[in-house]
């Protein structure tokens, strides 16, 4: 009898539970994943169009004549850590340790943030030798596809300083973590595709 | 036995929810994706670029490697470990069909030779 009620009042309460889906997974955890999801057939796009394109270069300087292998080491380097970082925020967060969790957001950003100032140093330099945004097909295709993870990556450096700000009033707690988890997976994403362009952009060789 | 089914489904899902790495798990994580980006940079200069005889040798390592790190990121980092299955469908649903599209993308345009 007793477990013939437990049930019934579990569903009861899971009606009026506002989170409570068939899942078991909160919608916004879910729209994150199916989101990243759909991401990787964006970038699969914008790294097979620099792979048709890589040396389409009109007998202008072409973007693997100017790569700097030392340097986008240490920019890969740091998007790596910055993963690292973000996963000690959440289970910072998860311990209910805010002012830990805080800490980790704020460097986890900071990180993003000399990324990005790499990937500016990087294009001011490519400009500078010539590789204009419109100087041949292959230079277009490169821009795109960095510029676009480096948008994601500006955009993942406001979410997480939205974060911060957000826990330093008060309303990002132990409580509310998967917030945290959330943008945190959104941060692991673009440390993902970072490490395929990596790869497959810098390191492969041309024939 | 419904009350046995219960408690096994509530176990599985415990399982999945409260298993999460400790920090220094994490940072032991981090530790070997460092340690394979320094071997895959390594594979740029010279004296270890002609350690690799062939190209597709050379080729093979790095999208191994490459593998491996975005295996490491999305299972230990992401929680795909712990978390329930169908997310886990749900993204590498994502994965094969953007790898399957391209793949064919590139070789459409004899990106490959």
């Amino acid at each position: 009898m007793a477990t013939a009620t437990a049930p019934a009042t579990d569903t009861h309460h899971d009606a009026h539970d506002p989170h409570a889906t068939n899942t078991g997974i909160s919608n916004n955890k879910l729209a994150m994943w199916l989101f990243l999801s759909t991401e990787c057939l964006l970038f699969g796009a914008l790294i097979s169009t620099y792979l048709i394109y890589k040396t389409r270069g009109n007998g202008e300087v072409l973007p693997t004549d100017l790569f700097d292998i030392p340097f986008t080491s240490v920019s890969s380097f740091v998007l790596l850590m910055s993963s690292l970082t973000m996963v000690l925020a959440l289970s910072a967060f998860g311990r209910n340790d805010l002012d830990r969790g805080k800490a980790w957001l704020l460097v986890t950003a900071m990180l993003g943030a000399v990324f990005m100032g790499g990937q500016a140093y990087e294009f001011t330099a490519f400009y500078e030798e010539g590789l204009g945004y419109t100087t041949n097909p292959a230079a277009s295709a490169f821009y795109t596809l960095t510029g676009f993870h480096g948008a994601h990556v500006s955009i993942g450096i406001i979410m997480l300083m939205s974060l911060w700000v957000a826990a330093n009033q008060g309303k990002l707690t132990g409580k509310n973590s998967e917030t945290v988890e959330i943008v945190g997976l959104y941060w692991h994403f673009v440390d993902l595709v970072w490490i395929f362009i990596f790869t497959v952009i810098y390191l492969i060789p041309p024939e | 036995m419904s009350e046995t089914t219960e408690v096994a489904v509530e176990t599985r899902d415990e399982a999945h929810d409260d298993h999460h790495p400790s920090d220094w798990e994490y940072v032991k994580v981090a530790i070997i994706l460092a340690v394979v980006t320094a071997a895959e940079v390594a594979t740029y200069f010279e004296s270890v670029f002609t350690f690799f005889e062939t190209r597709w040798i050379l080729l093979t390592s790095l999208f191994t490697m490459m593998i491996f790190k975005g295996w490491l990121v999305a299972r230990v980092f992401m929680h795909l470990k712990q978390d329930k299955p169908v997310l886990q469908q749900s993204f590498f649903a994502g994965v094969l069909l953007a790898t399957a599209v391209y793949i064919v993308t590139l070789l459409a345009f004899n990106v490959f030779g």
